[in-house]
Formats: C-alpha cells, structure tokens, sequence
C-alpha cells in the first residue's frame, strides 16, 4: 500500500457526471479529488488519431485502448472485453478516459418528458421515478447553462427558462427536409450543447461534421471540457488510477477506495464521502468487485439489483436516396430530429421513439458501396457525387422497458489487472419489437414523402446499441427494489452515492446525458448539504 | 444645426469667460447625441467599461510597462465620476491630461492625441458625458504604480518635453474628406497612440509617425501608405469589419476598436480616415529606408500536397502542430474556407515581427459578433507556439521572421517588463548617492577653510 | 490504433519523405534523385497505368499513386506480378466495358485487386482488418470528386450559419 491520500469527496470517474458533480462540490469550498482509471489525452492527439485512422466510421478508433483500464474495441478485430452472454450482443462503446465517453457524441442534450418519469402509473409499464420532472426542472437549466444548450422549444419538455444558446443554423439539407415532410412529420433542431457564438472561451459550430468522434474546436460540450473545468475550479485529479475496490467499515460505511496506478501498485484513499460516476457498465462491474464477508454479493446490492435493469435505446435504421440533392454533410452532425412520437397512450402497447435524422456526410459510405458494386471509371466518380448528394440516414431511438434479466455481472475472464471483465446479458422485448413495426412504417412513410429509391431497412430482428446506458444502478423509494435513493445516495451506504446515466430508472425517450447531468448537480448539492451539516 | 451649436458654443464660452461652471442644457439631445458618436469615435468605452460591468465606470487593468494603470468612473456621479467637472475641466483633462484636482494622467489616457479635438466637439463630448451617462458611484481601483512613477507631478515635465497641445489645423490645400479623415485619425481615434513608435521615455517619436509599434504583446503595424494590398476600399473594409479583401484580419486591441468603435461610425468617416491613411504626406525628417520595413518576402511556397506525408508521419513538428491544431479550420494547406481566413499570404505575415502569429494562438481571436478563434495558451506549451508560428511565418507567410520560446514565455506573462523602472530607481539611488557626496565633499571644504591646517581624515 | 506492419511504416515513411521533398523542395536535389530512383521502376508505371484505366482519369497525383504503390506492394509481394496479369486481362476490354465491373468467375481474385485499388484511389486506405492504412485523407479522390460542396470530417465547411445557402 503506498502513500495514503485523502478528500472530503472522492469521485471514481472523470466523466461529464462525475467532473459536473465534482466541481460543483469544489465551487463550494470543499476538498475534491477525482481518481481516472485512464489517461489524459488532449484534443490535437484525437484528431490526429481520426485522420490517420482506416477505420473512420468507428467512433472508438481515435481513443487509445489502455491495457490497463480496458473498453470495449471493434475495429481492426473486436476485443471482446465485455462477456456476451445474449441473446442480443450489448455493443457498448464507452471511452476510459479524462472527460470519458461524451468525447465521442454529438453533444444532444434533451430533457426528458414529464410522462418519462411516472409510465408505471401514466401508462401501465415500466417504472415510476422517485422524482418528478418538476423537481429536475431547476437542474436540467442549471446543465444547460454551463454546456450552452439551445434548440427548438417544441419539445413537450416544459421550461421555466428560454434555452441559454442560441440554436446553431439550419443547413440547407435539413431546411429541405423540414419543408418537404411537413405537415405530417414534424422536423425539430435537435436540444444540443453546441456553440452557435462564442461562448466558454470557445468558438461556434464551423460545421467540421465530425461530432462523433471528435470536435476538432470544442464547439460542442463535451465531458474533456467538464473535467478541465473540474481541474481549474480546484479539483485534484489522478489519472490513470484503477479503483478496483471500495472498502467499508463495520457499520457499512465507505472507508476509502483503493486503486492501482499502471505500474499496479496499490494505494488507498480515504475520504468522507465517495462518489461512483465510472459509467452505468464500470460502476457496478465496481460495486460487484467491492464484495466482502458483510456484503458478499457487493456493495450497495442489498436489493439485488445492481447491474440490473440495463436498457439501452435499441435502434433501428433505414437508408435511402431522396430525388433531389440535399448534400448532407454541411454542418453539424445530428442537427433535427421528429419527436412526434415520444409520447402518447400508446406507450401502454409499444415502446414510443424519437426519430433522428443524420446530417454527417454519406461520402465514404457510397463510395464503399458503390465500389463494392463494383462501379468504376467516370461512372464511378459521377456516382459518388450523385449519390452522396442525395443519400439520407435515419436510426431511431426505442424505448426498452428495464427488465431484472438484462445485467452486468462479472465475467470469467480477468484483464491486464487481474480484474474480472464486465458480463452483459440482454435481451430485446415484445414492446420494443412492436416499436420497430411502427417505426418502419413511419421510416416508409418519409421515405415516399421524399420521392425515394433505393429503400433499405435495417435487418429485421438486429439492433443497434444507441449508448445510452442506464438502469444498472436504478434510484428508487424501496430499498428492496432499488440501489439509491431519490438523490443518488445508496440505500445502504449513507457515505456513498452514485452519478452517471446507471442510476436512471428509465431510458426514457430521448439522449439521456442531459438527465444524468442534472441528477449529478442535485446529487452535489445534497451531498454539500450533507458535509456541512455533518 | 450648426447655428444652434454656434450659440451654444457661444454661451458656453460665455459660462467659462464668467467663471461659471455650466453644463449643456438637458434637453439639447442632438448635442448629447453627437457626443455619444464622439464618444465611440474616441473608444472611451474600450478603456473605461469593464466588461459586463455599467457603462463607463472605470477599472479596466491597462498593463503598462511601469505596472498596471486602472482607467477611472467617467459617469457624472459627483463622488466617483466626473459629475462635479465643469466645460473647462473636463476640457483641459481630455485635451491636456490633467484632472480637476491638478492631478496629471498618465498617456494611457491618450489625452496628446485628444489635444487636436476642437472646442465645439470638446462641448458635445462633455454634454454626452453629463446627461447621456448614467451616473454611477462605483469606486473602481485606484492606480497604484512604482515609485518614482506614482509622482504624478513628473508628467509635467514630461508634457512639457513631449506634448504637442496644438489642436487640428485643416490644410487648406486637402479636400475636405482628407481633413475630416486627418482630424479624426489624429484627435479622436488615436491611430498614433499604437502604431507610432516611442522613444526611450515612452514619447511618441514624430519622424515615424504611424510606423510600427509594439505594444508590448500585440504588435501595431506600419500603416503609413503604400503598402502592397492596401487601397482605399481594403481598409475600409477593414475598419469596418475587421476583414478585407486582401486576407487581413484584425486581433488583439485592433479588433476591439473595430468592435467598439470603428464598425459603429459613419460610413462617410471610415472612408475619410481611409483617404487620410492612403495621402499622409511624408514626415519632414523621415530616413529614406524605414527602420520597420518587412525584410523582402520569399515568395510564397505552392500549396502543399494534401495529407500524403501527414499519414506518413513524415512531418516536422510545426507543421504537425498546425495540421492538429489549426488545419481544421484554416485548412491544411492554409487557404481558410468561405470566410474562415486564409493564412497563406496573410499581410499579417509580413511584417517585422510574428508576435501578433504567437498571440493569436496564445490567446485567440474574439470579435464581438461573428465567428472566433479559440487560444491555445493551456493546450500548447512555450516551445510548441513557437513552432507552428514559425510552420506559419514560413509556409504560409514565405518570411525569414522567427519566434523562440523565451519571446513566446514573454509574450504569454503579458510582455517584457520596462527597464525603465529599473533604470529610474538607478538613477535615483544614483542622484541621493552624487548629493550625498556633494553634500560632503561641501561640507570638508568649509571645515578645511575654518581649519587650514588640518589633516584629511 | 493504427496497426500497420514494420515494412509498410517504413515504406510509408520512405515515400511521404519524397513527398515532402516533392511539396516543399526542402532537400538537397540529390537525395531527391536517390529517394526517386529508389521508387521509380516498371511496377510503379504499371501500377499507374491500371489505375488510370480503373478510374478512367487521364492524369493521377504522382504522390498518391507512389504511396498507394508501396502500401499496395507491401501488403502483397507478387504484386508487381498480379499488375502485369490485371493489365493483360483489362487490355481484353470485356471486363470494364460495362459500367460495373464484369470480370469471369475465375477472375474473380482480380476483381478484388481491381476494388482494392479503387478503395486506395478513392478512400485512401489500403488493405483489410488489421493490415488496412490509411495513406491519404484529403487527397482521396472521393473527397476530391465533392470538394466544391462538403470539406472532409473533421475540416470547417465554413464560419457558423454558412451552411444554410443552397449548396
């Protein structure tokens, strides 16, 4: 064991949950250390890694992969480090890193829908939340806020304030799309934390079209920018330090975190209070690990419910060529989207959705196709053009109902630290197999709407993972059905709460880093108010 | 119009001649409102607004040489502001630098420019500044330089070494838009406060005028005429924007002038400050080279193939600095993109100095609308802004000017620090030392006269 | 991760450094004849030539067409000999007459060759799974073919709001 460190807060996970909640804490005057099982990387060394890279239309490729603190790798081969165990692979693609896996996104920032919290007692099914929208209501702005989120209004997500940003202008592929689906769809800008002005010491959107993986200005919010503002508030950060073990004391109080550093040597921290904010799959992989004598089937777990509840958005997509050129590819990434379908009674019978339409450029992908067609010559090259002008990408984004059966566990094999691997069994319900009819036949729809040819479904049956992970760590008023309160806190330890999309209930209906952000500030304010009276 | 400012010009100096303190009627809105102009032509607001914070309040931090000069509450408020000056002593502040109380300022306050704005424009400025402000009673911080710099009565001797107090003489044989581009270019928007050199005591050195200066950080062009890329309708645009055609673009306290108060003048103004600039009439003791020419410019490199060599790992460690860095929005072979500026051939890249290249990346460029660019002061280190200013100076520039990192250090902590502290306190330690010594050497002769026959101790 | 092989990284290397003398005519002119002598050869002309046929342009980036060479031959060692034998079977003129590729099924290998040249053209990478490199980005000429309307990933299209004028 070597040199002892300490804190009143320690935060395991330097993501944009984790560093929100860790500045908050820093800003008011308490002692805040922030341990990173990965490295710090810098923005130059990303892009630099995308360009250079053979495969980039995998939004993994730019991060460095870390022996040391794993995730999960898909291009050249698949690195297999999570378990499958089925029926449905759970492709997760999250990013072991200082700032974590919002690196990689394209910066949507959405509130949930009132409904969203209570489809129990609204609708019949899934879960009510201990909290209501009302109550998020203040910290979803204060998110808001220090991100610069704006969009459009029509969201069915009430606000008590305007959106602080100004929404980032309408390309022309998207102003043509709007026109030509009104009136039955609705096309809306997407509630995004990206720059149409300067703002934050950082410039506006100069559409690189490259938000996944990488924006090469910080134009949009990402957690790199949380945990750099974590930093300069007076957060101490420690990267590259593996926690593989919370220890307790006789009562069950969180005594200290002990991590190893890359060379695996062992160090202990001690703390007031700790905080879990390592990702929905990483943080309970962490309480699963921490099992002791007291606590043989890990901490927090009294209820059994720890890495279960794993939803995902499930998602479905289609392809087409509209009749006209629209050119995608000028601006950002995930400008608009139609969210007509979020909401309504029918979420007693199939899952509801929110339809995304994409704006990154088609070029490299009709180009593979069309030499995989095996066009060449003049043809080729006027192909390319043709069709990357016309070519329009849409997925979906379902709702899955959390389920006790899809769950992280430990896995049999261990990495580079000896640590057991994550296991994830999923599997895909009725409810969102009855979306996905419903969607294909509103993707069908838009498709005629748009004089399109060259239709093409997604495979009947195969999912998409969306990466919005949540359930794994549930909040909830029962302790015998939950892991932590209505704040976060764990039902059966005062000392420890949790940050981060895992202690989402739901999945919901939209992006959920918005929520977890919220929930992590409101998390930090009780935790303050819990140190100050203590 | 101009007959009622006449009369009230007239009533004004009448006040003053009767040693009354007057004011300008409240409700004389036109006369107020051209003082507002006056006032943006002058950028008051640049040094005394802080940002976020009421209008003309004070407390801006200019760093100085000598130390940081904080800009004082020109609001009427009475206890904070200027609210108890009357006409004339906001006049001689303005137009002679001193205060109410005999105080001198600093030129910070570029009052030895502001010496060539004329009685009637003096009159609109006082009356925008008396009814048009918002009075407010915020004690800004007060200056606090180094002794002996904090004796203010030293400025008088200053003033009377350098201050040219003659106020604007139109030159009868220039059209009436030169004169009016003269008149503002020299009084109001103070051209020569940056882009003319200084001497050792920091005065304004005549013969280059407009020449070139530094500013400590940023470096403020040559922009007497001829230069190439220059016309009239550039540097209109310029003035105006911020951007021309012939690829500049404006940073640092230029593109906060442009901001504050180029951008918001007359039309008619900015193309008479633009003919004046292109018609300066040639300094009489001008040297026939002028010692802040550019070196002569390799012409520029052709544009470098796309990214071969990129992938290739087979570039030097500016260039890759900037292909990671900046390629992104100013291309990788430098040419910008629809709007996003182009550096190849950047006139910024011309001049005697890559100061204003390191600055840019250190700090950025914000302009007050419109797009920006970030600073890269926290991502890149002292060495790495060296080298991909340099990348840029040489590939995009073709110039033989370099930058190291102890400049790029300095530049960063705000400048190099004046000697002439140093020197003044050297200097004083000096004079107590020779008159001590007098004072001794004095004092033996009169014990040697009383004691003719003593010793030497 | 950008797996490559020892002897493509260095071949890569070798040859973006004649690049860069090429670009920037930084180096004495005769290390610059050496590093050209070194690549020039009858298998870099057939190379060409084949590709100009596949993608039916009459003038191709030299650059491009020695990286895309070396990586080509790198990942192949009889790939001088495969050129020779794709030239022959393209000299037939059966196999691009059409607008998409007609080779016979015994051919079949060389209508990989063909596409994988092709991807190197025009996406700039070369080779598969854990032996693809990327030799070229912006140069690709995919990204050339659309340059007036959309600048590659990770390059500004413009200040913000540009986009919304009609392409």
């Amino acid at each position: 064991m070597n040199n002892e460190l300490s804190a009143d807060v320690v935060v395991i996970g330097a993501g944009i949950c984790g560093a929100l909640l860790a500045r908050k804490l820093a800003q008011a005057g308490h002692a805040v250390l922030m341990l990173e099982s990965g490295p710090r990387v810098g923005r130059a060394e990303l892009v630099e890694r995308y360009r250079h890279s053979a495969f980039k239309s995998d939004f993994m490729a730019p991060y460095p992969f870390s022996e040391k603190a794993p995730h999960p790798v898909f291009t050249p081969q698949p690195n297999n480090y999570i378990e499958q165990a089925g029926p449905h692979a759970f492709s997760a693609q999250y990013i072991r890193m200082l700032g974590g896996t919002s690196w990689h996104w394209a910066a949507q920032m959405w509130r949930y829908l009132p409904s969203d919290f209570r489809t129990a007692s609204q609708y019949g099914v899934g879960k009510d939340w201990p909290i209501s929208y009302d109550e998020l209501e203040p910290y979803y702005y204060e998110a808001e806020l220090i991100a610069g989120v704006g969009g459009s209004p029509d969201t069915g997500s009430p606000r008590s304030q305007p959106f602080p940003m100004e929404r980032v202008p309408a390309s022309w592929f998207q102003q043509r799309i709007t026109e030509r689906l009104a009136p039955q769809f609705q096309v809306i800008d997407d509630s995004t934390a990206r720059n149409s002005r300067s703002f934050d010491n950082r410039p506006a959107c100069c559409g690189n079209n490259n938000c996944m993986p990488v924006c090469p200005i910080d134009a949009q919010y990402h957690g790199g920018i949380a945990a750099a503002s974590a930093e300069a508030a007076g957060v101490r950060t420690i990267t590259e330090a593996v926690v593989y073990r919370l220890e307790h004391d006789a009562k069950g109080a969180i005594a200290a975190a002990h991590y190893y550093d890359w060379d695996k040597v062992s160090h202990r921290v001690t703390g007031k209070t700790f905080v879990v904010a390592a990702n929905a799959i990483e943080s309970a992989r962490l309480l699963l690990l921490s099992a002791s004598d007291k606590y043989p089937n890990g901490l927090a777990n009294g209820s059994d419910s720890v890495g279960r509840n794993l939803c995902d958005h499930p998602a479905i997509g289609v392809t087409f060529d509209v009749d006209e050129p629209v050119w995608p590819g000028r601006g950002p990434v995930s400008p608009c989207s139609i969210g007509q379908f979020r909401d309504g009674a029918f979420r007693s019978e199939h899952a509801p959705f929110r339809i995304d339409i994409s704006n990154a450029s088609q070029v490299a992908n009709v180009t593979r196709e069309l030499i995989g067609q095996g066009y060449h010559g003049v043809k080729l090259e006027g192909a390319i053009r043709d069709r990357a002008a016309r070519r329009v990408s849409i997925k979906n984004a379902l709702e899955q109902l959390p389920d006790r059966n899809n769950r992280v566990t430990l896995g049999e094999a261990k990495d580079a630290l000896g640590l057991p691997v994550p296991r994830i069994a999923w599997d895909i319900d009725d409810y969102v197999i009855k979306g996905t009819e419903q969607t294909r036949r509103r993707y069908d729809e838009i498709a005629a709407q748009l004089g399109a040819t060259n239709v093409k479904h997604s495979k009947p049956g195969k999912f998409g993972n969306r990466q919005h992970i949540t359930g794994t760590l549930s909040m909830g008023h029962d302790p015998a059905d939950s892991v932590t309160d209505a704040y976060g806190r764990a039902h059966d330890h005062p000392n420890l709460y949790m940050a981060g999309t895992g202690v989402m209930p739901t999945v919901g209906t939209c992006n959920v880093t918005l929520t977890a952000v919220a929930l992590a500030l409101r998390t930090a304010e009780k935790i303050g108010s819990e140190l100050r009276h203590a | 119009m101009l007959d009622t400012l006449r009369h009230l010009f007239l009533a004004l100096t009448l006040g003053v001649v009767c040693g009354v303190a007057m004011a300008a009627p409240p409700d004389d809105a036109a006369l107020v409102e051209r003082g507002r102009y006056l006032a943006v032509a002058g950028d008051c607001a640049a040094c005394h607004t802080q940002h976020g914070k009421a209008p003309f309040t004070g407390g801006v931090a200019l760093a100085s040489p000598l130390g940081t000069i904080y800009s004082t509450n020109i609001t009427p408020s009475r206890s904070a502001g200027i609210g108890a000056y009357s006409l004339e002593e906001f006049s001689r502040a303005v137009r002679a630098g001193v205060r109410r109380d005999g105080g001198h300022l600093y030129p910070a306050m570029p009052y030895t420019a502001y010496a060539r704005v004329t009685d009637a424009d003096t009159a609109a400025l006082y009356a925008y500044f008396m009814h048009g402000v918002q009075a407010d009673d915020t004690v800004p911080e007060p200056t606090r330089l180094p002794f002996p710099f904090n004796v203010r009565a030293s400025m008088a001797v200053w003033n009377w070494m350098f201050l040219d107090n003659q106020p604007f003489e139109p030159d009868p044989a220039r059209s009436a838009e030169w004169n009016r581009g003269a008149y503002l270019a020299q009084g109001l928007a103070h051209c020569t406060t940056c882009h003319t050199p200084r001497n050792f005591l920091m005065a304004e050195k005549p013969s280059l005028y407009l020449a070139g200066a530094s500013l400590g950080t940023w470096y403020a062009p040559d922009i007497r005429p001829g230069k190439a890329g220059w016309d009239h309708g550039n540097m209109v645009d310029y003035l105006r924007t911020g951007h021309a055609a012939n690829g500049a673009t404006a940073g640092g306290s230029m593109r906060e002038a442009i901001d504050l108060s180029f951008s918001k003048m007359a039309p008619q103004d900015i193309a008479a400050m633009a003919t004046y600039l292109g018609e300066i009439a040639p300094a009489p003791a001008a040297p026939t080279a002028a010692p802040t020419a550019a070196p002569t410019a390799a012409p520029v490199p052709p544009l470098a193939a796309g990214d071969i060599a990129e992938m290739a790992g087979t570039l030097g460690a500016g260039e890759r600095l900037y292909r990671n860095n900046c390629a992104s929005c100013h291309q990788a072979g430098g040419e910008g993109a629809r709007g996003l500026p182009a550096l190849r051939g950047h006139p910024g890249l011309r001049y005697p100095t890559a100061d204003n290249v390191a600055m840019a990346v250190l700090q950025g460029v914000w302009p007050q609308a419109h797009q920006g660019m970030p600073g890269f002061a926290t991502e890149l280190n002292d060495q790495e802004i060296a080298d991909v200013t340099n990348h840029v100076m040489t590939a995009f520039g073709g110039s033989a000017v370099r930058i190291d990192k102890g400049r790029v250090a300095s530049l960063r902590a705000g400048g190099e620090v004046s000697p002439l502290l140093l020197l003044a306190r050297i200097g004083m330690v000096a004079g107590v030392l020779a008159a001590i010594a007098l004072a001794a050497w004095s004092l033996r002769r009169r014990q040697r006269a009383r004691n003719p026959g003593a010793q030497a101790a | 991760m950008i797996p490559s092989t020892i002897s493509r990284r260095r071949a890569l290397q070798v040859l973006g450094g004649a690049t860069l003398l090429g670009a920037a005519g930084q180096l004495l002119s005769a290390s610059r004849t050496r590093i050209a002598g070194e690549l020039a050869g009858p298998g870099l002309d057939a190379f060409t030539a084949v590709s100009r046929t596949l993608t039916g342009k009459a003038a191709l980036d030299p650059a491009l067409s020695l990286a895309l060479y070396h990586a080509l031959r790198a990942d192949a060692p009889d790939f001088d000999g495969q050129m020779a034998a794709l030239a022959a079977t393209l000299a037939q003129g059966k196999a691009l007459a059409g607008d998409k590729m007609a080779f016979s099924e015994a051919q079949a290998p060389q209508q990989a060759l063909s596409q994988a040249i092709l991807q190197g053209w025009y996406l700039g990478v070369v080779g598969k799974g854990s032996k693809a490199v990327s030799v070229a980005f912006v140069d690709a000429l995919a990204n050339r073919a659309v340059a007036a309307v959309l600048t590659p990933p990770s390059y500004s299209y413009g200040p913000c709001g540009s986009w919304q004028a009609r392409p």
